[in-house]
């Protein structure tokens, strides 16, 4: 069931059977989420953190008129909020984008795991920074990036996240998100969202349709996004 | 909740909205149109262009054109020559 969640791992981290075991005997529970659920809510007090095995959420913050803003997509193998294990409340929100598969990592359990295997809790403390990682670049994009760039890099970083637990090739991806939530990403309308996907087509660079990125032109995609996956951090460590 | 469907045509061209919203009522529509053109501009102006020359069609389930939003109105445009 956590198959995805090793493969993100195992891209930057080797991860030894005792390791996997360990992993997998901290997961006592997994439920299904219906899309569109808003499961956790700011300020509310957590004692587990949330894996996604399958399907698409995301962290979300939104203003008093209903205007909401997507600060990151989490992918099937992302833990949701790893930094409630600290935090012990969100600052924002968790809603699922699809229905979802999930995993529940209680905190009593992480702390075990980690004071047994000191390694997996720098791993996992990699996670949580990758995660800062990823809103730096969204802070770069909607602050900086026009619109059309804005979304190129959007398709790209999700290509390469979802290229690293099988769901996606050079050819495209699924992605169950409408023009709606790619607006609420992008910090767009879906009236605009709608038009620079369609800039985007015509120019021959992607296609997103019926739930489906078709990668037109690759090269040419990551030029227009100004795409450097480094921030990605797409290598082995160790 | 009624699903409507906000077409956007400009100079270059129609971009059809497959998916469609669904929104509230008829009001609602029209101020997704307006936030849509608003941010359509806000993009052109980091660009230094605006181009009023464009509308959003919104069309309801079913196929029907009920409302028509220009770019011009959906901004309200002050200058020392009063908009022109």
């Amino acid at each position: 069931m956590i198959e995805p969640h090793l493969a993100k791992l195992r891209a930057r981290h080797s991860i030894s059977a005792e390791e996997e075991a360990a992993i997998r005997g901290a997961i006592r529970e997994f439920r299904e989420i219906p899309s569109d659920r808003t499961f956790i809510r700011a300020g509310e007090e957590l004692s587990f953190s949330t894996l996604l095995l399958e399907g698409l959420m995301c962290r979300y913050k939104d203003l008093r008129n209903g205007e909401r803003q997507i600060t990151e997509v989490n992918v099937a193998g992302d833990f949701a909020d790893m930094h409630s294990y600290t935090l012990k409340r969100l600052d924002h929100n968790l809603m699922t984008l699809s229905p979802c598969r999930v995993a529940i990592l209680q905190h009593d359990d992480a702390r075990q795991l980690f004071l047994d295997h000191p390694r997996l809790h720098d791993i996992y403390w990699f996670g949580t920074n990758l995660d800062a990682a990823i809103h730096r670049e969204w802070a770069l994009s909607l602050g900086r990036r026009d619109a059309r760039s804005r979304t190129a890099n959007l398709f790209c970083e999700l290509r390469v996240r979802l290229a690293i637990v099988g769901r996606a090739d050079e050819r495209g991806y699924d992605l169950a998100l409408t023009q709606t939530d790619l607006a609420e990403c992008l910090g767009l309308t879906s009236v605009h969202v709608n038009r620079v996907l369609k800039e985007l087509r015509e120019s021959g660079l992607v296609e997103f349709r019926g739930g489906r990125v078709t990668i037109m032109d690759l090269p040419a995609l990551e030029r227009a996004a100004e795409f450097d996956p480094a921030y990605l951090y797409v290598e082995r460590l160790d | 909740m009624p699903l409507y469907f906000l077409h956007v045509f400009n100079r270059t061209g129609c971009s059809r909205d497959e998916e469609g919203m669904d929104l509230p009522d008829l009001a609602a529509a029209r101020e997704a149109a307006v936030e849509g053109i608003r941010s359509i501009l806000r993009d052109e102006v980091a660009h230094g262009m605006i181009d009023f020359e464009g509308r959003v069609e919104i069309e309801e389930e079913g196929g029907a054109v009920v409302m028509v939003v220009s770019y011009r109105e959906a901004v309200e445009l002050r200058s020392e020559r009063n908009g022109e």
